[in-house]
C-alpha cells in the first residue's frame, strides 16, 4: 500500500499543494488532468527523485522521505523512450535483474516470459536504435514489470504514440494485469484512457487533486463541473 | 605534320621522337572518338584545348616527350570520366606545375578531391563552398608535417631509432604521456560529470578556469612549477626531504604535462556527459541501480566515445608538451626536448630525422586511440545531421 497524505512541494513557479491519496494492493489508479496540472510532478516525488516536500509518502509503515530512487521497488515507464542505447533489447531486461543478483538461468527464463507477454521475443537480439515507437514502450513495460516491482507508475507513456499503438499496448497492459496483478499508478491527459485503465481515478487540476475515487464513482458522481467536463461526463456534480 | 616534321631543315624532333610522337597522336585521335562525342563541339573543343596546353606545357616549355607521351595517353583515357579527369588533373598538376613539391601537394590534393566527390550531392552551394575552403586551409596546415614526412628515407629513420638516447627519449616520452593521460583521466572523469550534472553560482568562472593552461603561455607554467616545486623553493624543499625530486625528474614531466593538457579532457568529458540525458540515470535509478552503478552502467558506457576522444586529445598534448617542460624538467629528456637539443647542436638536417620519426610514433598512437573509439559501446556523441535527437 502506498500512502500520500497532504503532500506539498513547489518545483518552481508551480505548487503541488494537500495530496492525499492511498494506493491499495491491486489497484490501477489513472491520474487524470489537463497538462500543467502537477501529475508528472507528483510522479517525481513517489519515485523518490524530489526529497524537497512536506506532507508523508508511505509504503506501508516505512516512510519514504529518505529512502533512494533505487531502493523504493517502483517499475517507471517514462514518457520519453529510456532504453538504454549501448545495450539490446534482451540487455535492456536482464539489466534490473542483473543488479539484483538473480542466478542466470532464471534471468533468461524471465526475459522469456515478459518477452512473450509484450509479444517482443523476436526483437530480444536487436539494437535499441531503430526499433518503432510501439516496439520500444512494450519494452519499456516489460523492463519496468520484470523485477517485479511493488507498484508500476506511468507516465503519459502512450502519449507519444499513434491512435492504433495506443489502443493496442492499453489492452495489452489490460492483459498483463490480469496475469500479474499489479498495482499501478498511470498519469495521463487522455480521459480514454484513463476509462479504458482505471480501476481508480484522480483528478488534479493546478497541483491539486479534485476529485478521487474508484472509477465508477467518479463517473456517477462528479465533484464539480470541473471534473465533469474535463472527464466528458453526462451526469452533473453532485452540488 | 609529322612527316612536315621529318622533312624540316631544323627538325624540332629527333626521328625516333617524330615517330612516337605520332603514333601517340594517332592514338589520341582514335581514342579521342570514343571518349568524345565528336558531333558536341564544346566538349570535342574542350578535349582538343587541353591536348594543345599538353603539349605547349610539356613539349615547349619544359622539352619532356616522354611525359608527354605517358600524359597524352593518360589525358585521353581518363577525359571522359569526371573522377578519373580530376585525378589526372592532380597528378598533371602536383607533378609538372607544383614542383618540388609534387608529392605533398599531390597527396593533399587528392584528399581534397575525394572530400569533394564523398560532400552529398544535395548539399547547398554555400555549405560545400564553406567545407571546400575549410578543407582547403586544413591542407595547408598539415603541408609542412607532411613535408617533413616526405624528406627522409625509412633508412635513415631506422638508423635514428638504433641510437640508444633516441630510443630512450621516445621511451620517456611515451611513458610519462600514458601515466599523465590515465591520471587525468581519473581526476576529470568525475569533475566533469559533476560539472555536467549541476549548476552551481560561478560554474561559468570554473569553466573559464578549466580553459587557463591552454591560454597561459607554456613558458610562464614552466617558470610558475619552477618557482613552486623547483630546486629551492619551500615544496620543492619539503618533497626533497621525501627523497621525493620533482624538477628535473619523470614526476616534473608528468606535472608538467597533467597541467598543459588537462583541459582537453575535461572539456570533452564535460560534453559528453552533458550529451546523456538526464531521463536514462533516472530510468536506471528506478530498476534498482545505485548513483555510483548507473554512472558506471549506464552514464559512461554512453559518454565513453566522447571522454577517450578527450583522452587522445590529451595524451596528444602531452607527448608534445615542450615549453613547459624544457623549463621544469628538461632531463630525462623527451622526445621534442631531444628533438631541439639535436637541433640546437647540429641544425635542422640533423634534427628532422629524429623529427620525423617522433612524428610517425605520435601519428600512431593518435590513429590507434581514434580506431579504439569505435570498439567501444553505442555513443550518443556525433549524431548524424538532420537525425533525431
Amino acid at each position: 500500500m502506498i500512502r500520500m497524505a497532504d503532500i506539498s512541494s513547489t518545483f518552481g513557479s508551480f505548487q503541488l499543494r494537500g495530496i492525499n491519496l492511498t494506493i491499495n494492493a491491486g489497484e490501477y489508479w489513472v491520474i487524470v488532468g489537463p497538462s500543467g496540472a502537477g501529475k508528472s510532478a507528483l510522479l517525481q516525488i513517489v519515485s523518490g527523485f524530489k526529497p524537497g516536500y512536506s506532507g508523508k509518502l508511505m509504503r506501508d509503515e516505512v516512510d519514504l522521505r529518505s529512502v533512494p530512487p533505487e531502493k523504493r521497488n517502483i517499475g517507471f515507464v517514462f514518457q520519453q523512450d529510456v532504453l538504454f542505447p549501448h545495450r539490446t533489447v534482451a540487455g535492456n531486461l536482464r539489466f534490473p535483474l542483473e543488479l539484483r543478483k538473480i542466478p542466470r538461468s532464471e534471468i533468461e527464463s524471465r526475459v522469456e516470459e515478459y518477452a512473450t507477454k509484450m509479444k517482443i521475443l523476436p526483437l530480444l537480439g536487436r539494437a535499441i536504435e531503430g526499433l518503432s515507437g510501439g516496439e520500444i514502450q512494450r519494452v519499456a513495460i516489460a523492463r519496468a514489470l520484470i523485477f517485479k516491482p511493488e507498484i508500476l507508475v506511468l507516465d503519459e507513456p502512450f502519449s507519444a504514440l499513434d491512435h492504433n499503438s495506443r489502443i493496442e499496448l492499453q489492452e495489452e497492459l489490460k492483459g498483463l494485469r490480469k496475469t500479474f496483478g499489479f498495482t499501478a499508478l498511470h498519469v495521463t491527459h487522455s480521459r480514454d484512457e484513463a476509462f479504458s485503465l482505471a480501476s481508480h481515478l484522480a483528478v488534479m487540476r493546478s497541483g491539486e487533486i479534485v476529485q478521487a475515487g474508484s472509477c465508477e464513482a467518479v463517473r456517477s458522481s462528479p465533484a464539480s463541473t470541473f471534473v465533469s467536463e474535463f472527464l466528458g461526463l453526462t451526469s452533473q456534480p453532485i452540488a | 605534320m609529322h612527316v612536315g616534321f621529318a622533312f624540316f631543315p631544323i627538325a624540332p624532333f629527333s626521328v625516333a621522337t617524330n615517330l612516337v610522337l605520332f603514333f601517340v597522336n594517332l592514338f589520341v585521335l582514335f581514342s579521342a572518338g570514343y571518349v568524345v562525342d565528336v558531333s558536341r563541339w564544346k566538349k570535342a573543343g574542350a578535349f582538343l584545348l587541353g591536348y594543345g596546353l599538353l603539349f605547349g606545357i610539356l613539349i615547349l616549355k619544359f622539352n619532356k616527350p616522354p611525359l608527354f607521351v605517358l600524359l597524352a595517353v593518360l589525358y585521353v583515357g581518363f577525359f571522359g570520366t569526371k573522377q578519373l579527369f580530376g585525378f589526372f588533373l592532380i597528378f598533371f598538376g602536383s607533378f609538372v606545375l607544383f614542383q618540388p613539391f609534387a608529392f605533398e601537394s599531390f597527396i593533399l590534393l587528392i584528399l581534397l578531391y575525394v572530400a569533394y566527390w564523398r560532400i552529398d550531392k544535395n548539399v547547398s552551394g554555400f555549405v560545400r563552398a564553406s567545407l571546400l575552403i575549410g578543407l582547403a586551409g586544413l591542407a595547408l596546415l598539415l603541408l609542412p608535417l607532411l613535408h617533413l614526412g616526405m624528406q627522409d628515407s625509412i633508412q635513415s629513420l631506422l638508423r635514428t631509432l638504433e641510437r640508444p638516447d633516441v630510443r630512450n627519449a621516445i621511451a620517456v616520452s611515451l611513458g610519462t604521456s600514458l601515466v599523465s593521460t590515465l591520471i587525468l583521466a581519473l581526476w576529470a572523469i568525475p569533475f566533469s560529470y559533476g560539472m555536467a550534472r549541476h549548476d552551481f553560482a560561478g560554474k561559468r568562472m570554473v569553466e573559464s578556469l578549466i580553459d587557463m593552461p591552454i591560454l597561459v603561455p607554456q613558458s610562464v607554467a614552466g617558470v610558475a612549477f619552477i618557482v613552486l616545486l623547483g630546486p629551492g623553493s619551500i615544496l620543492g624543499t619539503v618533497f626533497d626531504g621525501y627523497g621525493i625530486g620533482i624538477s628535473g625528474t619523470y614526476v616534473g614531466i608528468v606535472i608538467a604535462q597533467v597541467f598543459v593538457s588537462s583541459p582537453f579532457i575535461i572539456k570533452s568529458a564535460i560534453a559528453a556527459f552533458e550529451a546523456v540525458p538526464v531521463r536514462y540515470e533516472m530510468a536506471s535509478r528506478t530498476l534498482g541501480a545505485s548513483e555510483i552503478r548507473t554512472f558506471l552502467s549506464v552514464t559512461l558506457p554512453l559518454a565513453s566515445r566522447g571522454i577517450l576522444f578527450g583522452a587522445a586529445l590529451s595524451w596528444a598534448r602531452s607527448i608534445s608538451e615542450f615549453g613547459c617542460i624544457v623549463l621544469f624538467a628538461s632531463s630525462p629528456a623527451t622526445a621534442p626536448i631531444l628533438v631541439h637539443t639535436e637541433f640546437l647542436r647540429a641544425g635542422a638536417s640533423e634534427s628532422r630525422p629524429l623529427a620525423m620519426l617522433f612524428l610517425i610514433i605520435c601519428l600512431w598512437m593518435f590513429f590507434l586511440m581514434h580506431f579504439a573509439q569505435h570498439l567501444l559501446p553505442y555513443s550518443l556523441q556525433r549524431r548524424k545531421v538532420g537525425a533525431q535527437p
